[in-house]
């Protein structure tokens, strides 16, 4: 049950790093600008400083042997960029004066630095964003069967989140590391090529320690991660049991079960943790040892005595290569971290490569995109009405394992026809509504819309033609008006109101405080189930589609609401092509025509009269039905449609 | 900010220990880091000669007397080949030592404390009153327990540390840099409050627009995952277009929030630095204006300047962390929420021998939050080892029953006697253990079929586990079922049909020794032979337990010593199968019905 640990990737996946980096190499001139403003403020932390520094102890130190006359402000100070050839005297307001301009100019630089390239991020991940979101509206039916939807949330706020975050931070991290290496590696050897070495030297160990900690700590931080998403789960479930851990008193158990949990999460977090507590003494004590070696090596040239210049001009350099030692050492360990952080993202990067190559299974030829455009750039203009007629021709259909669901069925629907079907789960009514609405196409046979195959129509045409109603009714985050006029583009208050009334919650709606404009929730917030379920009617209904489909529409509805739906419902169906899918059959027994699916094949047909009166399959189902009603429902049931009807 | 320390204090509670020792090693870490620093200074006097020596202030000499070993200043120039990187290499050791010490502390805090966290929140969970989780929602328990002990954690490990070090740091350094000169002092410090100030109230400002950059993306999470779940409806109404142009909306607001988010915060790290580098600056200035009078010498500048770079980042992280102190105020506020709910007595009370004698005199519930009683003037009688059911519509009270023989619930008026004994006197731990109900909405754990049956009895044997799934009709199922008893269910196992849950749930209680079931509404979804099989197996194996049946069904009741008929909350009818069909009213015309359409 435990999460799989993601292994880190042994390898650089180019390909997946090129296809990406396309998202930021579109900003080139923010890229540009970014690592411009990185060069000053490296120049500044690696060449500037050290220079400054340098340059007051020199001159302080050389106050105390020569006795200065005239004004401070005055007093000449030795600026050394590089030994013998970049090199001069400025008085000390001059210093002044450049040390303040290179404060404001590094300001700028990291404002710049900090803006661009957090735009940049950003940029990169709302453009990654977009395009996922836009692939999954083109995606199948099956790939929803494949994939979870957790998967795809995933994809699409964690990891174009935190691609963005690599492709523009920590990538551009890098020039900055590179710059400050670069920037000390000259003022290093223009200042005193000994002591460079002796630093450089000891810099192989930090090129081999770090990045194994590094690697070390990831796998370690990923254990932890995992074992603490376990600890969250657990804990998830015993809130969501906490009445059944009640009942059964096994506090005790539960307790215990999670000690062990918890212990488990505390030895690998101290584990993970505990290797950052041997990486920064180790490089202390490296630097330490270097900086000891630099004295002794700067104390040995002098011990022979040396004239005063030499001393001062020494005790400088000793100072500035004790910054040098952790100039160097930063950047080489940020390389190392950046280096891990890039390959911890490399998977997000691939699967979200993988989403954006996704190919629909569902599609339109290309003539027909042609004539009638895509979903996302239909050519309404192009579009017929329908009437309503369907034809299934011999249709047949199974899933990608081989297994056939639909037996070839043929079938003639009259425009115009309430239609419901009805069957066990798995029976595959759902399925043949899926074909009809070309979620999925049929393996064999064809479906044919006022006589013409669908698949010469485009799926923009076909679904602007649909009116749907969900299982599950769905009331979007939004106000009464938007959630009702999601069918139909332009629609008017007007036919709001009217498609409302019809369902009968214009009056609940219009005693709202805010009317239509009151704003709901997300998931319908305090709507009942029943309020959810006219909603959705209203919102098929204001599209006046040419084919209505009812899928299950009714299995959510408790029976105090089913009087009140079963009462739209009859308006709903009026005078239009409608196919009902039911698991409830109190509600269809109005139905024109009923269907009764077995096993992929259609084995009764009739109206609710005719079959109950076959007692066969239907009657069957309607029976087992109607003893796991509870009483109340029985009575109402029982009253309304059998001593009603008295068949 | 009393409140914040208390639950922190709670939280942690059994290591405090290591994390106050932690705390204070960080301070004698901080004591070496100032005097490895300051060690630069005895270096360039030692290097620049005598006469710079010799105008060591107190504390200079007291360092040269330390690393000379008392031998003095002439011991140092002489030696200074051997003695200064001596000195260096040790300081650094000591440095690196306690860096180790404190860090593998603070690992062990850290992990530990979190522990701690845990612990105590899941304690409070498993003993909090039943009703707690009626008025509280259940992710948002999850989120406090994982994102605001994540807050509070940071707090104290992130930003406690950092105020200590900043404190004692500061303190250091001002005694050294006051004792060198007060003039340097002045110009290495006296930028810093400004810093503090002009830092903190930008990061208000900051968080604020994070948090509306936060929020934002909050919605498009949201609209994401909206827009997954009605995938259905978004192709079947041909919206694909719609969704993508509102999608846009999202990420313009978004997009317009977060770059002003970073306007800010860029403005603030940039705006920031000036300070920094400015107190830098100023250090070096008056410095060299110092040592043109002849007051400071060139190792007391670098040594200020060194010390100015110790405490300015570590000062400006504490505005950040001070400007943040409402965060950690709500997320302790929240965690108070649990910590402070009302736990359940489960250990007091008598543990008598339960045989199964129910009363019920005059009971009356309404939940806390709804006026209508649930349960109305409810008066009968059991005896012990009889078989109970009980009918009515949904919302007729009939789960309530359970509710307050369980006592998960109190009556609000009336009482219910266990044999002869109020049921209130009873010991809670061992009343669950005796009274045990079958739930209508069973939950099974994510784990296999076996250890979901074996929840309430480890200790029991196969044979008994198969027994329990025998008596429960399940077993047959669970062996056709690839992995047999292993199979996981659950969340993450495989989903079970209702009907098929309800039986694992019906085996989980069999297995338990009780003195009274409780099966509420659960033979509904099995078929009406399976129920009759399930019914006998129950008399053969439990006949000297009393069985409550909450059913819908007419044949279910029809053989049970004593029915009970509810309608809204109160006992309409009551009696035997027989003697209630000859009384007109509900149970008669359900009878009727059921007969008829059977």
């Amino acid at each position: 049950m435990k999460n799989v640990e993601e292994a880190l990737p042994e390898k650089v996946n180019l390909k997946i790093w090129l296809k990406i980096g396309k998202y930021a190499l579109r900003y080139w001139p923010i890229i540009l600008l970014t690592i411009f403003a990185m060069l000053v403020t490296s120049w500044y932390d690696s060449a500037l400083v050290p220079t400054l520094n340098a340059s007051v102890i020199e001159s302080t130190s050389a106050f105390a042997t020569l006795p200065l006359e005239g004004n401070v402000i005055d007093v000449p100070l030795r600026l050394t960029f590089i030994e013998g050839i970049l090199e001069f005297s400025i008085p000390f307001w001059g210093f002044l004066l450049l040390e303040v301009t290179a404060i404001l100019l590094r300001s700028v630089a990291v404002f710049t630095n900090f803006y661009f390239s957090n735009i940049l991020s950003m940029r990169i991940m709302t453009d990654l964003r977009r395009d996922c979101f836009k692939k999954v509206q083109q995606l199948s039916f099956s790939y929803f069967d494949r994939v979870n939807s957790g998967w795809l949330i995933a994809r699409m706020n964690n990891d174009t989140a935190s691609l963005g975050d690599t492709l523009s931070q920590q990538i551009l991290q890098i020039f900055w590391s590179i710059f400050d290496i670069l920037f000390t590696l000259v003022s290093m050897f223009s200042r005193s090529w000994i002591f460079a070495l002796i630093v450089l030297a000891s810099t192989p160990f930090v090129m081999v320690l770090v990045p194994l900690l590094q690697k070390l700590l990831l796998v370690r931080w990923r254990k932890a991660r995992n074992a603490y998403s376990y600890f969250v789960g657990w804990l998830a479930e015993v809130i969501n049991g906490s009445k059944t851990i009640r009942t059964l008193a096994i506090e005790e158990e539960v307790s215990q079960e999670a000690e062990g949990i918890i212990s488990d999460v505390e030895q690998k977090r101290f584990k993970a943790s505990r290797v950052n507590a041997y990486l920064t003494p180790s490089l202390q004590l490296l630097s330490g040892i270097t900086t000891a070696i630099v004295v002794l090596s700067g104390i040995f040239m002098i011990q022979g005595g040396g004239d005063e210049e030499t001393i001062i001009a020494l005790s400088a350099t000793i100072v500035l290569f004790i910054s040098f030692v952790g100039n160097i050492y930063n950047p080489l360990q940020s390389f190392s971290e950046l280096a891990s952080e890039i390959m911890a993202s490399q998977a997000g990067a691939e699967k979200v490569g993988q989403l954006l190559d996704e190919v629909p299974e569902v599609q339109d030829r290309d003539e027909i995109v042609e004539r009638f455009g895509t979903s996302l750039a239909p050519k309404e203009e192009e579009y017929s009405p329908l009437n309503g007629t369907i034809d299934f021709k011999e249709v047949s259909f199974h899933y990608a394992n081989g297994i056939e669901v639909i037996h070839p069925l043929s079938l003639h629907i009259e425009a115009g026809t309430s239609l419901a079907i009805v069957g066990e789960t798995g029976s595959g009514k759902t399925t043949l509504v899926n074909l009809l609405c070309r979620f999925y196409e049929p393996t064999g046979g064809d479906i044919l819309l006022d006589g013409v195959s669908y698949r010469d129509r485009s799926l923009h045409w076909l679904h602007s033609n649909i009116g749907y109603v969900q299982q599950s009714p769905f009331a979007f985050k939004g106000t009464y008006f938007e959630n009702i006029a999601y069918g139909k583009e332009d629609a008017t208050l007007k036919e709001v109101r009217e498609a409302a009334k019809i369902v009968g919650i214009d009056d609940e709606i219009m005693s709202l405080k805010d009317g239509y404009n009151t704003y709901l929730e997300e998931g319908g917030g305090s709507l009942s189930q029943g309020q959810k379920q006219l909603l959705s009617f209203a919102r098929a209904l204001v599209r006046n589609p040419s084919i209505l489909i009812l899928d299950e529409a009714t299995s959510s509805i408790d029976t105090e609401t089913e009087a009140l739906v079963q009462n739209a419902l009859l308006k709903l169906l009026k005078g239009r092509t409608s196919i009902s899918i039911a698991h409830r059959l109190s509600t269809i027994v109005h139905c024109d025509r009923i269907l009764v699916m077995q096993e992929g094949s259609i084995i009764e047909e009739g109206n609710h009269k005719q079959l109950m009166q076959k007692k066969g399959y239907y009657y069957q189902l309607y029976m087992n039905q109607f003893r796991d009603l509870d009483i109340g429902e029985q009575v109402k049931t029982y009253e309304s449609q059998i001593e009603g009807e008295k068949y | 900010m009393k409140r914040l320390f208390l639950t922190c204090k709670k939280l942690t509670e059994g290591r405090h220990l290591a994390y106050l020792l932690q705390l204070f090693i960080q301070i004698v870490q901080v004591f070496f880091s100032t005097f490895s620093i300051f060690l630069t200074k005895v270096l360039i006097d030692a290097i620049q000669g005598m006469t710079e020596l010799e105008k060591a202030d107190a504390f200079e000499s007291f360092v040269i007397f330390l690393i000379t070993g008392g031998r003095g200043n002439e011991f140092l120039m002489e030696n200074r080949i051997t003695v200064l990187p001596v000195a260096l290499v040790i300081s650094t050791l000591i440095t690196a030592l306690l860096s180790f010490a404190r860090m593998s502390l603070r690992s062990y805090a850290i992990a530990y404390m979190n522990g701690a966290m845990q612990r105590t929140l899941f304690t409070h969970l498993t003993a909090v009153d039943y009703p707690f989780y009626k008025t509280h929602d259940g992710g948002d328990l999850i989120q406090t327990c994982t994102r605001d002990v994540d807050v509070l954690r940071r707090f104290m490990i992130g930003d406690v540390s950092n105020f200590n070090y900043s404190f004692w740091t500061l303190l250091f350094v001002s005694a050294i840099l006051f004792n060198m000169s007060y003039e340097l002092a002045l110009a290495c410090l006296g930028l810093l409050p400004v810093m503090l100030l002009y830092s903190f109230f930008l990061m208000k400002k900051v968080r604020r627009l994070y948090r509306a950059t936060d929020d934002s993306e909050g919605r498009m999470t949201e609209r994401i995952n909206e827009n997954l779940a009605s995938v259905r409806l978004v192709r079947a109404y041909g919206s694909e277009k719609k969704e993508c142009e509102n999608f846009e909306r999202y990420l313009d607001d978004y997009a317009e929030k977060f770059t002003k988010w970073r306007r800010w915060s860029s403005f603030f790290f940039a705006s920031g630095d000036i300070f920094a580098f400015g107190s830098n600056a100023l250090a070096l200035g008056v410095g060299v204006y110092l040592a043109y009078l002849g007051k400071v010498n060139a190792s007391t500048i670098v040594v200020s300047f060194l010390f100015v770079n110790m405490i300015v980042w570590p000062l400006r992280q504490c505005a950040t962390s001070l400007s943040n102190m409402g965060q950690y105020l709500a997320s302790s506020d929240r965690l108070r929420v649990i910590l402070d709910a009302q736990e359940e007595d489960r250990e007091s009370g008598i543990t008598d021998e339960i045989r199964g004698d129910i009363t019920f005199e005059h009971v009356s519930f309404h939940y806390e939050n709804d006026e209508k009683n649930a349960l109305n003037d409810v008066s009968f009688h059991i005896p012990a080892g009889s078989t109970v059911a009980i009918m009515g519509k949904t919302g007729s009270g009939k789960s309530t029953l359970s509710l307050l023989l369980t006592r998960l619930y109190e009556p609000t008026s009336g009482q219910i006697l266990l044999d002869d004994k109020p049921l209130s006197s009873y010991q809670k731990k061992h009343l669950r253990k005796e009274i045990v109900p079958v739930l209508q909405d069973p939950f099974l754990f994510s784990k296999t079929i076996e250890e979901n049956i074996l929840l309430a009895r480890k200790e029991a044997s196969r044979e008994e586990l198969y027994q329990a799934a025998r008596t429960a009709s399940i077993d047959d199922t669970i062996r056709s079922l690839k992995e047999g008893y292993a199979t996981p269910v659950g969340e993450k196992g495989m989903s079970l049909s209702g009907g098929q849950k309800q039986r694992v749930a019906m085996a989980r209680t069999l297995i338990t020794d009780a003195h009274v079931y409780i099966f509420d509404d659960s033979l509904s979804a099995v078929d009406t032979e399976t129920d009759r099989k399930i019914r006998a197996n129950l008399r053969k194996k439990k006949g000297d337990s009393t069985i409550f049946i909450i059913t819908h069904r007419v044949a279910t009741a029809q053989d049970a010593d004593l029915i009970l008929v509810l309608e809204d909350g109160k006992l309409t009818e009551m009696g035997t199968h027989e003697e209630l069909l000859e009384k007109p009213g509900l149970y008669q015309r359900i009878a009727e019905i059921q007969r008829r359409m059977a």
